[in-house]
């Protein structure tokens, strides 16, 4: 290919991958750092305030001020890190963007600057006397906690929260990562601190840098590293429960002005396995898009609500719809839903809906990777899965879906949970 | 063919170029190619936004309009009468949507495939209008869903009140989106009205990025486009006193956490601020309240704030305000203490190394702007309608002196008129 792009990866260490990804279109450089370990309930919040504490300060930036000081004078570089869940995974996230060599006013080096600060964040924490700096941890400690109140503020990402809970309430999926107020309150320094050397020393790691430069010398300053560390790699599995026995439904009343429901479906597909690419494109007819059948038919048709959206979660093996509609609306739109569902199962599906479907699933893979971070996390999940399509080549595999493999994949689809949040008020209005 | 007037503007800071063109049809055109990018992201808007509510048209008799009706007239304009515009772009794979802010309406779509087709449906129903009495009365219910959706959202609703507590009479203090009761007034006829006066080519602006050439753009411009009478619309604005109408406003609300925004109301006429000014604004406001600013490290020592603390500045005809805020445990303390640094920095002016490392943190976040389809067009549409130039401003940031900074702070931000808005449980 005549295209100056290539993906190179290298094992650094056990069970460390360092990945490379070259682009020159952007402006930025962007390096990202992995790291994925299995959820477990009583460690979720000391690895959630890591993504925090981690970035808060390091030995060399031993404050905030100074750390974000030293990053505004390169040009407003961008340090940070979360955690989210890739299956049953905990993944630590801690990434690094920055202005191109080229845009530098003073001819400094910016991005190898970035890769030592990078660095620098995951081996050299604000550690003292083995727990990170009391003032760090008490601060990031607050933070977690507020986060944790947070959840509540936002409606629609509430009713998330609760529904997951209650359809995971026996798996290590439904662990809410922040954790509950009591766990963060028991957390101390020195916990986080010895959950910090686990992960160092058990998490599978991979490192992805996005750039147009050479990257040998960024490779060396984390191989270096990790090579001081006594690696011993854990391995982690993701349940995956295949079909719901029976239906769980649960209701939460709140202040709210507009219900929220929430339908949870088990697809008894995950990565991975080959159908899961099927049963994407049957979510993408069913509620992808606003073309979908969802989209025609709960909302422009009968104008139940403002959104109705399906989404799937191929590392786990759910799908769930959820729509906001007034209270008196709750079971008609669930109707609404479930019809659109069976009428999926059997088929009633025109070659319209599944080509204008194929064709914006295309457009998604390709246009995310015209955002560098866009094509940092298409790698990261390409690696993830165990595969190295290109998104021209994942549109293909989508294109060469049959209508019987989508019926299929609509068959295996079983109704686990249904969830609403819904205000007091008789009209659907709190007090 | 017709003769078109084409011109380029370069930057050699960013290291690209982009085409503005003066379409015969009135409509003024950018289009900023991206090498190597796959994509392709299309935006048309007209200057028309939830603040014009009463207008003239060619010296005519007042048009009043309910409410929200901006916003309904975007949900309708997607329904022409040979059908609706995302079964057309379902055929073509663009991903596409539109919004309504306080001064501007935009459609737009982003694609990979197909970009010709895609544009020409999207010319094609901005130029369509086709209302009738059942396709208004079916909107009033998914609206109405989307109104009650954000009535349920703390950060909308505290970013409204804070609007409502600056402004007395201008109408940027009424929700975007109207009301359950008053979209209930918008006919097919209204929409019209509001239609034919904003919807004119003259008043419109479209913006392309990405995997695309001048050529390209105005084959499908060429053909589509059709020429329109230039109209003049004067919308009106009742005087608004500088004096904010309320220092604090407070909302119960079902939130664990309160949430805040301290706004001050700027002292603005008619005409947009510059680029430059624009430039002085930002690097004033990323040294005062940046992550790396004293008054941050403060605030978070403190335990006034956390990360979701940020600022922005908002602009449109006959209003400016910035605003600065999050949630707090305490957001009374919260706005004293940043009421406090603001008039200790105004009687100290503005500390050298906090500018220096302002200007280089804006610089950066610039020139990464740089990087996507999205941000590029929707920055170029923003800044036509504020009739300031992208590259202008960009130089203006390499330009900046501290004399310019302190110069904008004395301008701005007076903190005996500003208003201090809460939600809380």
């Amino acid at each position: 290919m005549a295209e100056k792009k290539r993906f190179t990866r290298e094992k650094i260490a056990p069970g460390v991958h360092f990945n490379t990804i070259f682009d020159d279109r952007f402006k930025t450089s962007r390096i990202l750092i992995a790291m994925s370990s299995d959820i477990e309930e009583d460690k979720a919040a000391a690895i959630t305030s890591l993504a925090g504490l981690l970035v808060h300060s390091t030995g060399k930036y031993p404050t905030f001020l100074e750390l974000s000081r030293k990053l505004d004078s390169l040009y407003g570089m961008n340090i940070s890190g979360s955690s989210g869940k890739h299956g049953e995974n905990q993944m630590l996230y801690l990434s690094a963007s920055g202005i191109n060599d080229r845009y530098s006013l003073d001819g400094e080096s910016v991005y190898e600057e970035m890769a030592k600060l990078l660095c620098g964040v995951l081996f050299d924490p604000n550690v003292r006397d083995g727990e990170f700096a009391p003032d760090d941890f008490k601060q990031e400690k607050r933070q977690l906690l507020d986060a944790i109140d947070a959840q509540f503020n936002d409606k629609r990402a509430y009713a998330k929260k609760r529904f997951l809970e209650t359809m995971c309430s026996e798996e290590k999926y439904g662990v809410n990562l922040c954790g509950t107020k009591e766990s963060v309150e028991a957390l101390t320094s020195k916990m986080v601190y010895e959950q910090y050397r686990e992960l160092v020393k058990t998490a599978k790691t991979e490192i992805l840098c996005l750039c147009s430069n050479d990257t040998e010398n960024v490779k060396r300053i984390f191989t270096e590293n990790f090579e001081k560390v006594e690696r011993d790699v854990k391995e982690n599995e993701t349940l995956v429960v295949r079909c719901a026995e029976d239906v769980t439904e649960k209701t939460d009343v709140e202040d709210v002005v507009q219900s929220k429901l929430m339908l949870g479906f088990r697809t008894d597909c995950a990565e991975p396995e080959e159908d899961v690419d099927a049963m994407k494109l049957m979510c993408t007819v069913l509620g992808g898009t606003a073309h979908s059948k969802l989209f025609n038919n709960v909302r422009e048709k009968q104008s139940l609500c403002y959104y109705c959206v399906s989404g799937v979660d191929s590392t786990k093996g759910i799908m769930t719809v959820e729509s906001g509609v007034e209270k008196e609306n709750i079971e008609k739109t669930k109707a609404a839903i479930l019809k659109e569902v069976e009428d999926m199962k059997n088929g009633v599906i025109t070659e319209e809906e599944i080509e204008s479907a194929k064709l914006s699933l295309a457009n998604a893979c390709i246009t995310s990777t015209d955002l560098s971070s866009g094509t940092q996390s298409w790698y990261l999940t390409q690696i993830l899965k165990g595969t190295c399509y290109t998104p021209e080549e994942q549109a293909q595999r989508y294109s060469a879906i049959t209508k019987d493999e989508i019926v299929r994949a609509a068959k295996k689809l079983t109704l686990d949970t249904v969830y609403v949040l819904t205000g007091s008020g008789e009209d659907g209005e709190g007090e | 063919m017709e003769s078109l007037n084409i011109k380029t503007v370069e930057s050699s800071i960013v290291g690209d170029k982009y085409y503005l063109i003066d379409h015969p049809s009135g409509l003024k055109i950018y289009v900023y190619p991206k090498k190597g990018y796959k994509s392709t992201y299309a935006i048309i808007g007209t200057k028309y936004g939830s603040v014009n509510t009463r207008f003239k048209v060619d010296g005519g008799k007042e048009i009043s309009v309910p409410d929200g009706i901006a916003h309904y007239l975007e949900h309708k304009l997607f329904e022409s009468e040979d059908g609706d515009a995302f079964a057309k772009y379902a055929k073509t794979g663009a991903n596409a949507n539109a919004y309504t802010s306080f001064e501007k309406t935009c459609y737009l779509f982003s694609c990979t495939e197909k970009f010709e087709e895609s544009l020409e449906i999207l010319l094609d129903f901005v130029q369509s209008p086709y209302f009738t009495p059942e396709t208004v009365a079916k909107e009033q219910g998914i609206i109405g869903q989307e109104i009650k959706m954000y009535d349920d959202s703390p950060s909308w609703r505290v970013m409204f009140n804070t609007l409502v507590g600056m402004y007395r009479k201008h109408p940027v203090r009424i929700d975007i989106a109207g009301t359950v009761e008053s979209i209930a007034e918008i006919t097919a006829e209204k929409l019209y009205d509001c239609y034919n006066s904003f919807y004119n080519l003259h008043n419109m602006a479209l913006c392309v990025a990405g995997n695309t050439t001048v050529d390209q753009v105005l084959s499908v411009c060429d053909r589509m486009l059709k020429p329109c009478e230039q109209h003049e619309v004067e919308c009106i604005f009742e005087d608004e006193p500088y004096e904010v109408a309320q220092s604090k406003i407070e909302q119960k609300f079902p939130v664990t956490i309160p949430m805040f925004d301290l706004g001050f109301k700027e002292n603005i006429g008619s005409e947009p601020i510059s680029a430059e000014k624009c430039a002085h604004t930002d690097i004033l406001l990323c040294a005062l309240a940046s992550q790396s600013s004293p008054l941050y490290n403060k605030l978070l020592d403190m335990e006034l704030i956390n990360t979701t603390f940020d600022f922005e500045r908002m602009e449109g005809p006959n209003y400016a305000a910035i605003l600065f805020g999050g949630e707090s445990r305490d957001p009374e303390k919260a706005a004293q203490v940043i009421k406090e640094y603001i008039d200790k920095t105004k009687a100290e002016g503005v500390n050298k190394a906090d500018f220096e490392l302002a200007k280089r943190a804006v610089y950066g976040s610039t020139i990464t702007d740089f990087n996507t389809n999205e941000n590029i067009a929707n920055v170029m549409i923003d800044m036509h309608f504020q009739d300031r130039e992208l590259f202008s401003y960009v130089d203006a940031i390499r330009n900046a002196t501290l004399d310019n900074i302190n110069k904008r702070l004395s301008e701005i931000l007076d903190t005996n008129n500003c208003t201090l808005s809460i939600v809380r449980g």
